[in-house]
């Protein structure tokens, strides 16, 4: 029986990923620490960051665009949900103008916003966990698949490409 | 892979959204103010504020004015399916159109109300939005959320007389959250369909108090103690769609004219 061709390069084992790559693998991770404290107020500025750091890194290495595009991907939702509960708050607060204290009243109709808030800091919190452990296995040179997101970086990353082959060659200017 | 892909993004967005569906029905959050004291409490601190409320006011007893605010506040609790509120209607004598609620269901009315009022039922609806703001807890909410609970809490144990001034004071010109007046307005108008009242009759006694106190000061008064607009309450009471066959039955027996000349 013949094995079925994969689709997919294959992946290197943590004895062949130089500790240079590894680290830069890290650090798709460990910088979304830094820009989410900045990003906090305005969660634009991270996944901005995000996506700067990708496109820096994703030529170096196959493993490291893996981690950088599982990074970045998994950030997007978590901006999303965290701007949408910084323009929920702001409407609730200065556009419709309820006080703090009508927030916390019993039986008010601001169940579906602190049902939302929990949920976003919830989602904050697993995401910095899985974050941190993906970076922590990265340093390893070690994979880490996030749920959905790990499946979409892997695809990403080490899915066969007719042009992977090809090599930009550089020429001197035309005469 | 693209199924397994699929299922797994399923899960992740399944998963949040469970969590968020969660935490609507189980909301973690701070306990409200109101909930630190017992109905029982409340009543007793109220009595106890109420008698010496009265102490300073001159309380209407004239047969004719309280018989016929009873018949209005017996129609109001008709509709009230229960209460754990032993009401006490007091009636004083004062020029300003107003009526308030106390703890405990101790609701004060202003003689300058009836006077001004053309009918008892106007009288009601404004009854029906004070009870409102008892049954729904706002007064407790408020007075416990000014002063704290202990303060409230020391006037069972005889207290000191200045925090007992306090909290009457607090419990007496309490302003109310622009939330719970609309919905004490929204209570208030269920109370008079369900009582036979009409509605509409909220927009009637509104209307008189914006324009008894000039457009100039209760606007501007109105916007820093964050009442909802006067304007749309109007609205809001001349908009009520009562139910279907939906009949109203009169206050029989009080002659208003008579009990405005008792007054």
């Amino acid at each position: 029986m013949i094995e079925k061709e994969s689709i997919y390069h294959p992946l290197p084992q943590p004895e062949d990923i130089p500790t240079r790559e590894r680290e830069d693998a890290m650090g798709g991770y460990l910088m979304m620490f830094a820009a989410l404290a900045a990003g906090l107020p305005l969660p634009i500025i991270n996944l901005i960051a995000a996506v700067i750091y990708f496109y820096i890194n994703k030529a170096k290495s196959r493993f490291i665009k893996f981690h950088a595009y599982q990074s970045l991907i998994s950030q997007i939702p978590t901006t999303l949900i965290n701007a949408g509960l910084v323009f929920w708050t702001v409407r609730l607060f200065f556009y419709q103008s309820i006080t703090f204290n009508e927030v916390f009243s019993v039986g008010s109709e601001y169940e579906i916003y602190w049902g939302y808030l929990i949920m976003v800091l919830i989602a904050n919190l697993l995401y910095m966990i899985f974050s941190l452990v993906a970076a922590f296995n990265a340093r390893k040179g070690q994979f880490f698949y996030f749920l959905f997101f790990g499946r979409m970086a892997y695809a990403y990353a080490y899915i066969i490409r007719d042009n992977d082959d090809i090599q930009f060659v550089n020429k001197p200017p035309s005469v | 892979m693209n199924s397994k892909i699929a299922t797994e993004l399923a899960l992740l967005i399944g998963g949040f959204l469970i969590i968020w569906l969660v935490f609507i029905y189980v909301p973690l959050r701070p306990k409200a103010p109101e909930a630190a004291l017992s109905i029982e409490q409340e009543q007793k601190i109220g009595s106890i504020l109420i008698d010496a409320y009265l102490q300073k006011a001159t309380v209407v007893t004239d047969s004719t004015v309280t018989s016929a605010v009873d018949q209005i506040y017996d129609r109001l609790l008709s509709g009230l399916d229960t209460t754990e509120y032993d009401y006490r209607i007091y009636v004083i004598k004062n020029e300003d159109i107003n009526a308030f609620a106390s703890l405990g269901g101790n609701i004060v009315i202003f003689s300058g109300l009836l006077e001004y009022a053309d009918s008892p039922e106007e009288v009601a609806a404004v009854l029906a939005h004070e009870m409102a703001h008892v049954e729904k807890r706002h007064v407790v909410n408020k007075v416990v959320k000014e002063l704290g609970i202990s303060l409230v809490l020391s006037i069972l144990s005889g207290g000191d007389v200045g925090f007992l001034n306090q909290i009457l004071q607090q419990s007496v010109s309490t302003v109310f959250d622009r939330s719970q007046e609309s919905e004490a307005d929204d209570y208030g108008l269920e109370l008079l369909e369900r009582t036979e009242i009409h509605p509409n009759v909220m927009a009637a006694i509104f209307r008189k108090i914006r324009d008894k106190y000039s457009s100039s000061t209760y606007e501007s008064l109105e916007f820093l103690s964050s009442h909802p607009n006067t304007n749309k309450r109007i609205k809001k009471s001349l908009n009520y769609k009562t139910k279907e066959g939906f009949k109203t039955r009169s206050l029989v027996g009080i002659d208003w004219q008579n009990v405005k000349n008792a007054l």
